[in-house]
């Protein structure tokens, strides 16, 4: 417990930040997804998460190539929203809802 | 969305966290160290402490309120959060650019198609209404949160841990942007070239996928315009008909009224609509030239 309350708080708050949010982000996906939107705000999360923790690690050790790795991955960010949410709007033409509980298509 | 019920927690967050970092403190003391300057709770240290803390529990409130349009909203105080604590660890060219590719873009692109998708209304899910859903109660899950964070400020009061500097404690220089550009165009070019890519074929695929609905639909239009005039706009009996008919009868100088004695014989040998209508024209002719010569003579 006094290991764990000693890395709780030697560790800069960006490192905890970007732990709540990525724990934020697979809970969502677990739990909290109940349509594709919120999928993708939960997978949004987890992406965010990880940027946080390149751009915490680029600032504390004064490396600029965490924060470009950070940069590439606001592209695949912005990649994957572009992308879901033409798929959103398919889906939601198609079939009139966004529930994830009928998402079986592909069941055999 | 109860911002005070979630705000609340993330001070505790940062309080508690504060204290663990100071454990040489006094209980009274805490008024003081609340207002001390660069290295205490409102400080430099303590403002990322409380960004973090914000982020965080606004992270937990996306998820967890029911309504997408404020889980949005939520979603752009993460991000602001999360861009803020870019500026305390002073990057501040991605702090800005947090907030304009995920507020101004990623964001705003989210509530535009939920605007297209037709408001709260499509994003209703059978079921989550319900109690027995899957879904966590907001007050819930600030209760457990809160309570969490106290149990933390009880055991930062009474343990009072020796730290060790692995992070919380560094000297942050700042990163400069051209700094950021040498890397980026010198040894990490090759991935500034596929990350373009990837854009590209990001932008192209969602441009694909919603255009080929979009051609199937015009072929369907056609399809249904074709049976229409196949089998009538009103059902059979009311609609026009396609038949077949000779070369000549249209257009080698035959006139109409012949042309329809020989679509009428085409059909079976009834008199066509065209000619009904002649009929019934010079029927009305008449009837109007007598009713002329009749009122005259009155």
């Amino acid at each position: 417990m006094q290991t764990l309350m000693l890395a709780l708080t030697s560790l800069h708050p960006g490192f905890l930040a970007a732990a709540g949010v990525i724990f934020a982000g697979l809970l969502g996906v677990c739990f909290a997804a109940v349509h594709l939107v919120m999928m993708l705000i939960a997978i949004e999360l987890i992406l965010l998460g990880a940027c946080l923790i390149f751009i915490t690690y680029g600032a504390l050790m004064a490396d600029p190539a965490g924060m470009v790795m950070a940069l590439f991955l606001f592209a695949v960010a912005a990649a994957e929203v572009a992308m879901g949410l033409a798929f959103c709007v398919l889906y939601f033409r198609k079939n009139g809802h966004l529930s994830f509980r009928s998402l079986n298509a592909l069941r055999g | 969305m109860k911002g005070p019920f979630f705000i609340l927690p993330a001070f505790l967050s940062l309080f508690s966290l504060d204290l663990f970092a100071k454990p040489n403190i006094e209980a009274s003391a805490v008024a003081s160290i609340a207002f001390s300057g660069s290295n205490g709770f409102l400080g430099a240290q303590g403002a990322s402490y409380g960004f973090a803390g914000l982020c965080v529990m606004l992270a937990i409130a996306t998820l967890f309120v029911r309504d997408t349009a404020r889980a949005l909203l939520a979603l752009i105080g993460t991000f602001l959060g999360a861009a803020a604590l870019c500026l305390t660890l002073k990057a501040e060219f991605l702090g800005l650019v947090i907030i304009a590719l995920y507020v101004g873009a990623v964001a705003v692109l989210f509530l535009f198609v939920m605007l297209l998708l037709g408001g709260r209304s499509a994003f209703q899910v059978e079921g989550v209404a319900d109690k027995s859903a899957p879904y966590f109660s907001t007050y819930g899950l600030g209760g457990i949160s809160a309570s969490f964070i106290l149990a933390l400020l009880l055991l930062a009061l009474t343990m009072r841990i020796p730290l060790a500097p692995l992070g919380r404690f560094m000297d942050i220089s700042p990163v400069l942007i051209t700094q950021l550009a040498q890397v980026l165009y010198g040894p990490l070019s090759c991935g500034l070239l596929l990350s373009g890519g990837v854009l590209l074929a990001a932008m192209w695929g969602s441009i694909l996928l919603l255009s080929e609905p979009m051609r199937s639909l015009k072929k369907e239009k056609r399809e249904q315009l074709r049976s229409h005039l196949a089998h009538g706009l009103k059902g059979p009996e009311k609609g026009c008909e396609l038949i077949d008919l000779p070369l000549y009868t249209g257009l080698d100088g035959v006139s109409p009224q012949d042309a329809a004695e020989r679509v009428s014989q085409q059909r079976g040998g009834q008199p066509s609509d065209f000619s009904k209508k002649e009929d019934l024209q010079n029927e009305d002719d008449t009837q109007n030239k007598d009713n002329t010569q009749n009122k005259g003579g009155g």
